[in-house]
């Protein structure tokens, strides 16, 4: 059973990540959206998602200015997310 | 081709939600996929009122909208009781309720948390926003 | 008929979440659908006894939870290490909702078809 996790908001901005990770599985995938990119920032949060799979959207780290910061992490388009949505069992938008 | 229901709760200015539907809608629809419906439910009804006016070169979320419904025929549906409890109306809805005004945007129309559910039990996935 | 969890766990009343996730809730158990609340975080709240919504202005949707039985929901499920994080324990809430620990919401979180987080 695989599910993606799909993040929206920034750590300090809602329970959403904290959320997700309290109920990952290993096979799932963490999906950071929106202000969640930053999330990739913090040691403390990188720390609690190191292990699993991780990708975050690609136009949104383009936009903030984060390419270099970012780069080590695999970024995704819609179409990419498109597909993940379809080959996980179901997607989680927290 | 798979089919799924997106679900849009962010309201049209500020968060992205909106934006981020949008993309995920239109690289559905380029794969190949089925929308069943795009349902905006809480915040999410903000996305029909016409009356939302961007500056000229800002994004205008609703003619986008309007475009993707118009192009491949996707039904966008309002949660009519989140709509009421913020303002947006259509025609009908404000005679009903005596009120002078109305801004549901066309091609928008007004349906239940029904049609949202009866769309889950048809659909392969839900991708909220 | 699919299985949907529903998923609650922002405090209710600071915006329209729960009452919304509630009235999404209730109306896919009408639709005879397999429905499951799950209550985690800031979302037990939701299940406090003892609440006055109407002082602040907002509905009393809490009610509406003492009356889950009628709707015939698969499942209410409430985290029990959020419900120890804010020093409560099952005696506090208005319907006796399934304690869980972590591992039991994953699992449901797995079975059903569909997850909705409010």
């Amino acid at each position: 059973m695989k599910i993606l996790h799909h993040i929206c908001s920034s750590p300090s901005e809602s329970n959403a990540l904290a959320c997700a990770l309290r109920f990952v599985g290993p096979k799932d995938t963490l999906l950071l959206a929106g202000n969640a990119v930053t999330a990739a920032l913090l040691p403390h949060w990188l720390n609690a998602m190191d292990g699993y799979d991780l990708c975050l959207m690609k136009a949104d780290v383009e936009a903030r200015g984060l390419m270099t910061q970012l780069t080590r992490f695999r970024q995704i388009d819609y179409a990419e997310f498109v597909a993940l949505t379809l080959t996980h069992h179901k997607v989680i938008s927290w | 081709m798979s089919k799924l229901i997106i679900l849009v709760t962010g309201q049209v200015y500020g968060p992205a939600s909106g934006w981020h539907a949008l993309q995920f809608t239109q690289a559905a629809l380029a794969a190949g996929e089925q929308i069943h419906c795009v349902f905006f439910f809480r915040n999410g009804v903000t996305q029909s009122n016409a009356l939302v006016c961007p500056a000229s070169d800002e994004t205008d979320l609703l003619r986008e909208w309007q475009k993707i419904a118009d192009q491949y025929h996707v039904p966008l549906i309002n949660c009519v009781s989140a709509a009421w409890r913020r303002g947006i109306m259509s025609a009908d809805d404000a005679k009903e309720n005596g009120r002078t005004g109305h801004n549901l945007a066309e091609p928008f129309i007004m349906g239940g948390l029904g049609e949202l559910v009866t769309g889950i039990e048809q659909a392969d996935r839900v991708v909220s926003f | 008929m699919k299985a949907i969890a529903i998923i609650f766990r922002q405090s209710p009343h600071g915006n329209a979440a729960g009452r919304e996730a509630l009235d999404l809730a209730l109306m896919a158990a009408t639709y005879e659908q397999q429905v499951h609340l799950i209550f985690i975080d800031e979302g037990v709240l939701n299940l406090l006894g003892n609440q006055q919504p109407e002082l602040i202005g907002c509905k009393d949707y809490i009610a509406t939870f003492k009356a889950l039985d009628l709707y015939e929901v698969a499942s209410v499920i409430v985290s029990e290490v959020s419900l120890c994080g804010f020093g409560l324990d099952k005696t506090a809430l208005v319907y006796p909702a399934t304690v869980a620990d972590d591992g039991q919401i994953r699992q449901l979180l797995e079975q059903v078809d569909e997850v909705l987080v409010f």
